[in-house]
């Protein structure tokens, strides 16, 4: 199963598609929950770190968004629903949707990291997003040049979550630590899919990706049981 | 020796405080009551105010501060947001020195 993703053909097994769908539903899904309740959060406290871990969290859903849409639209295309003639108007949204996803995929990276820097200067995060995009869009390989960047953003996010868990011991801390560290695992594993071919890799990736969000998922819905009990 | 607060407890504290005194009460009773220094505590006033969680009243008696809805909504959700601040490693750099 060949599936159009940024410049690069994927090499997805067959028997994975309808269950990368499916992951990939979940991974809106996921993202999109915690982002809303960062904003609950931000709405009752004014806290703005809470808003703009909102922030990166809505950049990945948007980009999980994307991604479905766009596999969604090819293999309509694949499967030929859709007339030779619209080829011209189906490349140019695919070119549109592929930068789309990379785009927001790496916002929704620099804005989780810059969250953790606890700066409250609004020029570093300006920083950071200007020399990103630009390393992307001057490279020949933005697909890989993006997984490279996310890597080393989710190593330093990474990081800072072990370092809190050291500090403050709280478990939901070292669940979100493990499951940045996933994403990470998972990160390094497509840079490779897309270069390499190696559909094994792809599969691999998405478990990690899934096992990530659950754990991050867990932690939250830990945290929203505690808060109910204690009341 | 005593912890230092975070920023979120200090602001709890300072609401306690305000919400203790069924609505009104001067800046000075705050100040005792809350531990702080008086920059401090104007600092976190003003704040508070900002994030209207808290409002004032000036009259003949002087400057009085009564708590709001979205104080009161921050206190009695307060754990559910520390717990989210801290697990997330969002919990702001400490302000009460």
């Amino acid at each position: 199963m060949l599936i159009f993703n940024m410049s690069h053909l994927y090499i997805m097994p067959d028997w994975f598609f309808e269950l990368n769908l499916i992951f990939e539903l979940i991974f809106i899904v996921f993202t999109a929950y915690i982002a809303y309740y960062a904003f609950k959060i931000y709405k009752l406290s004014n806290q703005k770190e809470s808003r703009d871990f909102g922030f990166g969290f809505s950049f990945l859903s948007l980009s999980y968004i994307l991604l479905i849409s766009m596999n969604s639209l090819f293999l309509s295309f694949l499967s030929g629903n859709l007339r030779v003639m619209e080829l011209d108007d189906i490349m140019g949204l695919r070119n549109l949707m592929i930068a789309s996803y990379l785009l927001f995929l790496i916002l929704g990276f620099i804005t989780i990291f810059y969250t953790t820097l606890k700066s409250k200067s609004p020029r570093i995060y300006s920083m950071l997003a200007i020399l990103c995009l630009a390393a992307v869009y001057f490279s020949c390989n933005r697909a890989l040049i993006v997984y490279i960047l996310s890597s080393l953003l989710l190593l330093f996010i990474s990081y800072n979550y072990i370092e809190e868990y050291r500090k403050n011991k709280n478990k939901n801390t070292l669940l979100v630590g493990l499951g940045m560290i996933f994403l990470l695992v998972s990160n390094v594993l497509m840079g490779f899919v897309g270069n390499y071919a190696l559909s094994g890799f792809y599969v691999l990736s998405r478990i990690f990706e899934i096992a990530a969000y659950s754990l991050i998922m867990l932690s939250l819905i830990t945290i929203l049981k505690n808060g109910k009990k204690k009341k | 020796m005593e912890r230092k607060r975070s920023r979120l407890e200090v602001i709890r504290d300072i609401l306690l405080v305000i919400r203790s005194k069924n609505g009104k009460i001067k800046p000075t009773q705050i100040l005792y009551k809350s531990n702080l220094s008086h920059i401090m505590m104007s600092d976190y006033i003003r704040e508070l105010m900002e994030k209207d969680f808290i409002k004032e009243s000036r009259s003949s008696n002087g400057r009085t501060y009564s708590i709001t809805e979205k104080g009161i909504k921050y206190l009695s959700e307060y754990n559910t947001i520390v717990n989210f601040m801290d697990s997330f490693g969002l919990t702001p750099e400490n302000k009460d020195f």
